[in-house]
């Protein structure tokens, strides 16, 4: 009985050993001696033929499926992610063109506004400048016309 | 690497959007792919494939060019998606009986909507759940083994390919990946 169970496993490990070369004999990368063995196990006991059948359909029908498309508008979602997470920062070349560069506007607004602030003021003839010191003088002929503030 | 493909990087690296356009165009449906087979699920895949070229675009500066370009987004790809099979187990995000329905749904609806194929209406449907049952099976081998049967057996990359994209010696890959093709042969022969 006991040898009866050796036996049994030794069967158990070497189909298990030879079920082991499966893989490498369906791929075709298995030494040409090791192949024909396992060529003559398929051909003549019913359980590797049954086992390697089974191996077979699994592998022809994994090889078959379908190779899925991605959905029509999936670089668009793509892009339309990027952007939004970067807020339009991330693709360098145009990013002017897909957003206004507020920051850079308000510092050319702030730069032209105190240009102007500065001419008017430093101009001989800008009315900006506040001189409280003396009146103005007013023609004699004038005074009638002009009021006095 | 190729020059074509140097140019590119350099491109991408530079912020072209239209290069970003090309590597969409010329990758999307193969990470695509390997999203849904790896997920099972459309929505998801698609908001994992999603993430994989933003990834890419973040990390575009990163890569060395020691691989090919195909090679680095798959392995992006793989890594974002054992992550999200992960969050996905611990969410129980995906319940067999939807998955189950959505197949059944996408079968019919392919067989009413190409009725013109060499193939019978009967067979066609046949076809199509066979194939549901197959990424059933797929979804339900370990991530690792997951992995492995998509990139070899569906995708037909090399096994310089793979080693590359999990950093695996190639007995590594070779080992894991008879187990795994003997853990979905069982799993096949248990639901058929």
């Amino acid at each position: 009985m006991g040898e009866e169970e050796n036996d049994e496993h030794v069967e158990d490990s070497d189909f298990d050993a030879n079920v082991e070369l499966f893989s490498e004999y369906y791929e075709g990368s298995l030494a040409p001696e090791k192949a024909k063995e396992v060529e003559g196990l398929i051909a003549s006991d019913v359980k590797y033929k049954k086992a390697y059948e089974d191996f077979e359909k699994t592998m022809e029908m994994l090889s078959g499926m379908h190779k899925m498309s991605a959905p029509m508008d999936f670089d668009k979602k793509v892009e339309d992610t990027i952007h939004r997470r970067s807020g339009g920062r991330f693709f360098g070349k145009r990013a002017f063109g897909e957003r206004i560069p507020y920051e850079i506007l308000a510092i050319i607004v702030m730069v032209v506004a105190g240009a102007v602030y500065w001419m008017g003021r430093s101009s001989a003839t800008g009315g900006h400048k506040l001189n409280n010191e003396s009146e103005p003088e007013i023609h004699e002929g004038a005074r009638d016309v002009v009021p006095r503030l | 690497m190729t020059r074509a493909e140097r140019k590119l990087v350099r491109r991408l690296k530079d912020r072209d959007e239209r290069a970003f356009s090309e590597l969409i165009e010329s990758n999307g449906d193969r990470v695509f792919n390997l999203c849904f087979r790896l997920l099972g699920n459309r929505e998801e895949a698609e908001d994992l494939a999603q993430d994989v070229f933003i990834t890419v675009f973040k990390k575009i500066d990163t890569f060395q060019g020691d691989s090919k370009l195909s090679t680095w987004i798959y392995r992006i790809a793989s890594n974002l998606s054992k992550n999200r099979i992960r969050y996905l187990a611990v969410r129980h995000d995906r319940s067999k009986a939807e998955f189950d329905e959505t197949v059944d749904a996408s079968a019919a609806a392919a067989a009413l909507t190409s009725p013109n194929q060499a193939k019978s209406p009967d067979a066609h449907v046949e076809g199509q759940q066979l194939e549901g049952i197959m990424q059933a099976a797929i979804a339900e081998l370990e991530e690792d083994h997951r992995l492995l049967i998509v990139l070899r057996d569906i995708e037909e990359l090399s096994y310089e390919e793979i080693c590359e994209i999990t950093e695996l010696a190639e007995g590594t890959v070779k080992s894991r990946l008879h187990r795994a093709r003997l853990a979905l042969r069982k799993k096949m022969m248990s639901r058929m």
